[in-house]
């Protein structure tokens, strides 16, 4: 029963989510990160290196015409970001360029509310609100002080829709946040376990916790059931 | 079912090791995810797919994008569910990633499948498809292409958005169901007279809200749609869920997206829907534009018409780039198709760079809408070489000898005379 069970884990679809593309380092990257995986992944936008300004404008348009809403400001720097390190005359990519990984490690930590206000607020609400039907609300949430790897595992892989949250169900896309250094991400989970009222239950997160889990790549199916399993009343 | 079954045996064994948790705090991952997360990070079709060949090339994972690659295409008359390329519109994942799979949809799901049939009619109606699988069925054997199949070789002129296809985005199968036609008619709907185009949908919905649907429009017209069928059946099964089960709209000739996945609705319109995937994309320019100079937020009713069907093309199976043959007497194998409209009438090859082109025996004994198998024989000596082909339709229609005539900003419709480099030793 329990090989049945496995078997079930390991056949969950886009495994691949978890390969994890990365793109040029470059200002602009981040949100292109945040806002470009809740329809595809990155590789459309590695395969389409190269695309003239033009392109890439029209390319951004017609995402936009399929759904992406944002703002001016944020599909100006997006764009920007596309046309200087995908576009058809990139920057050579810096000597040693070190690991995105590593860069993310040496940055002190930000302020979780910080981070929490450039990447989630979009879409979770700037006071955790969320948005009825399709993102859960963070404020009041008591999913999250059950266990911090939750809500680190969700910003690290993502998740996909259906859930029930608080009674209610919700049927939106988070990307995963992956790119977001470790210090970051823990002070971001910290954040959103203890700020408008949370409790945060069992202690907080540090950046090498985060970093463990980072090392334990997970599809967004698998964060769908393993979000489940931690959740689900226990069997009779 | 499954589902709940699993999330208990995995909730007993969580609580198992819940126990363990670490000095971080964390609880620990049952162990069955800890093993799912051990599988290689590389983009595995079978991964993305249940059921799909490892041997695909996986272009989007999250969109379940994969081509056939040439050598196994080439082994099958018709295409086998496990090599078939796939393309979704929407994430694979979502909705519990119910269509990620090969298998065919459950009893219950094709037992309470409804189609709508609605519109500018008088009397809107529902179809059931277990009322569809008691009626007569029709087989069509045709080839299922997707629109951007060769993408990648307008590349050599000016990049494109999209996957960079090779050949493998198409493959040639039997399908089995209901004639569309005849049925519409026999629904007594009370059509108005302004009606002209025909809408299709599935059940598959964007990941986002407000996000634009897939829905294409047909008009009523368009010949291809006389041989349309509503299919149950693909290479003699129920469809699998990934291809579209359990129903999809068949439209021989009319390239993969106009072929509605898990078709749900069917409308009868006086216009084409203003869908952002039937107005933004999937659309030629009819004049030749540049790179640059013309992108796909110029596209409009007036300068661009749909992909709907397949531009005539032919590929070369034998001998595929970079292989060795034998000197002397060599086989020449491909395969040419077209849009449903009219058959193919000639394939030529050529292994002078197109100097003199030699008529290829074609083979259409399963159809003007299948694979038409060509193939010749030639002499050559040791050596490089290369071999061209190009077809013609009833029409006069043909290829273009440079593909890269047809540009467009959406990398459809590559239907380029078709070059392979080999070896002869």
């Amino acid at each position: 029963m329990l090989a049945a069970a496995a078997i079930a884990w390991l056949s969950g679809p886009a495994a691949a989510e978890a390969a994890g593309i990365t793109l040029p380092p470059g200002p602009g990257a981040n949100l292109v990160y945040a806002r470009c995986q809740t329809c595809h992944d990155l590789q459309y936008i590695v395969d389409a290196k190269g695309l003239l300004p033009a392109q890439w404008k029209s390319t951004l348009a017609g995402m936009k015409d399929y759904g992406l809403t944002i703002s001016p400001a944020d599909e100006a720097t997006i764009l920007a970001y596309l046309t200087t390190y995908l576009g058809p005359n990139p920057p050579p990519a810096a000597a040693s360029s070190p690991a995105s990984g590593a860069t993310r490690m040496a940055g002190a930590a930000t302020s979780g509310r910080h981070v929490f206000e450039e990447n989630c607020s979009g879409c979770h609400g700037p006071e955790g609100a969320g948005q009825a039907g399709i993102y859960p609300a963070l404020a009041g949430n008591a999913d999250l002080a059950k266990d911090a790897g939750l809500p680190a595992r969700v910003v690290l892989f993502g998740l996909t829709g259906p859930i029930e949250a608080g009674g209610a169900s919700y049927t939106g896309t988070m990307p995963p946040f992956g790119h977001l250094g470790d210090a970051d991400i823990a002070a971001v989970v910290n954040y959103v376990r203890s700020a408008w009222g949370n409790a945060a239950g069992a202690g907080s997160v540090d950046a090498k916790a985060i970093a463990a889990l980072r090392a334990h790549p997970l599809t967004s199916s698998d964060v769908h059931k393993y979000r489940a399993a931690l959740l689900s009343p226990p069997p009779r | 079912m499954t589902v709940q079954f699993t999330r208990n045996v995995d909730r007993r064994r969580f609580l198992q090791m819940a126990g363990a948790a670490g000095a971080s705090g964390l609880l620990p991952l049952p162990g069955s995810i800890r093993r799912a997360l051990a599988a290689d990070a590389a983009p595995l079709a079978s991964a993305v797919i249940a059921g799909k060949s490892d041997k695909m090339i996986v272009h989007n994972a999250k969109l379940g994008v994969m081509e056939t690659p040439l050598d196994l295409l080439r082994d099958h008359p018709f295409t086998p569910k496990e090599i078939l390329y796939n393309r979704l519109h929407f994430p694979i994942d979502l909705n519990g990633g119910w269509v990620a799979t090969t298998a065919p949809a459950s009893t219950e799901t094709t037992r309470d499948w409804t189609i709508l049939v609605s519109g500018l009619v008088q009397r809107p109606k529902t179809i059931k498809v277990s009322d569809l699988a008691k009626m007569d069925q029709v087989k069509r054997i045709s080839v299922m292409q997707c629109a951007g199949n060769g993408r990648s070789y307008y590349w050599a002129k000016g990049k494109t958005a999209g996957s960079g296809w090779k050949h493998g985005g198409m493959g040639n199968l039997t399908w089995e169901g209901v004639p569309l036609m005849p049925l519409l008619k026999s629904l007594e709907l009370g059509p108005d007279p302004s009606v002209t185009f025909l809408s299709a949908n599935g059940k598959d919905v964007p990941p986002v809200v407000g996000g634009a649907d897939l829905i294409k429009s047909y008009h009523l017209a368009a010949p291809q749609l006389q041989n349309a069928i509503l299919a149950l059946k693909m290479n003699g099964e129920p469809i699998p869920t990934v291809h579209g089960g359990p129903v999809r709209l068949i439209i021989p000739g009319f390239y993969g997206n106009m072929n509605i996945k898990w078709l749900t609705d069917l409308m009868l319109m006086d216009r084409e829907n203003p869908s952002a995937l039937m107005q933004k994309t999937y659309r030629m320019p009819f004049e030749p534009v540049e790179p640059g100079k013309f992108t796909t937020q110029d596209m409009t009713q007036q300068n661009t018409v749909p992909t709907y069907g397949f531009a005539i093309m032919s590929v070369v199976f034998a001998p595929l780039a970079g292989e060795t043959v034998k000197a002397g007497n060599v086989d020449l194998k491909g395969v040419a198709w077209n849009d449903g409209v009219v058959p193919v009438t000639e394939v030529r090859v050529s292994v002078d760079q197109g100097r003199s082109w030699i008529a290829a025996e074609i083979d259409s004994s399963d159809g003007p809408t299948a694979w038409q198998h060509w193939q010749t024989r030639v002499a050559l000596s040791a050596g490089a070489h290369e071999v061209w082909v190009r077809a013609t339709d009833a029409w006069g229609r043909s290829q273009p000898m440079d593909g890269l005539t047809t540009w467009n900003p959406g990398g459809w419709d590559w239907h380029g005379v078709d070059r392979v480099a080999f070896q002869v030793a």
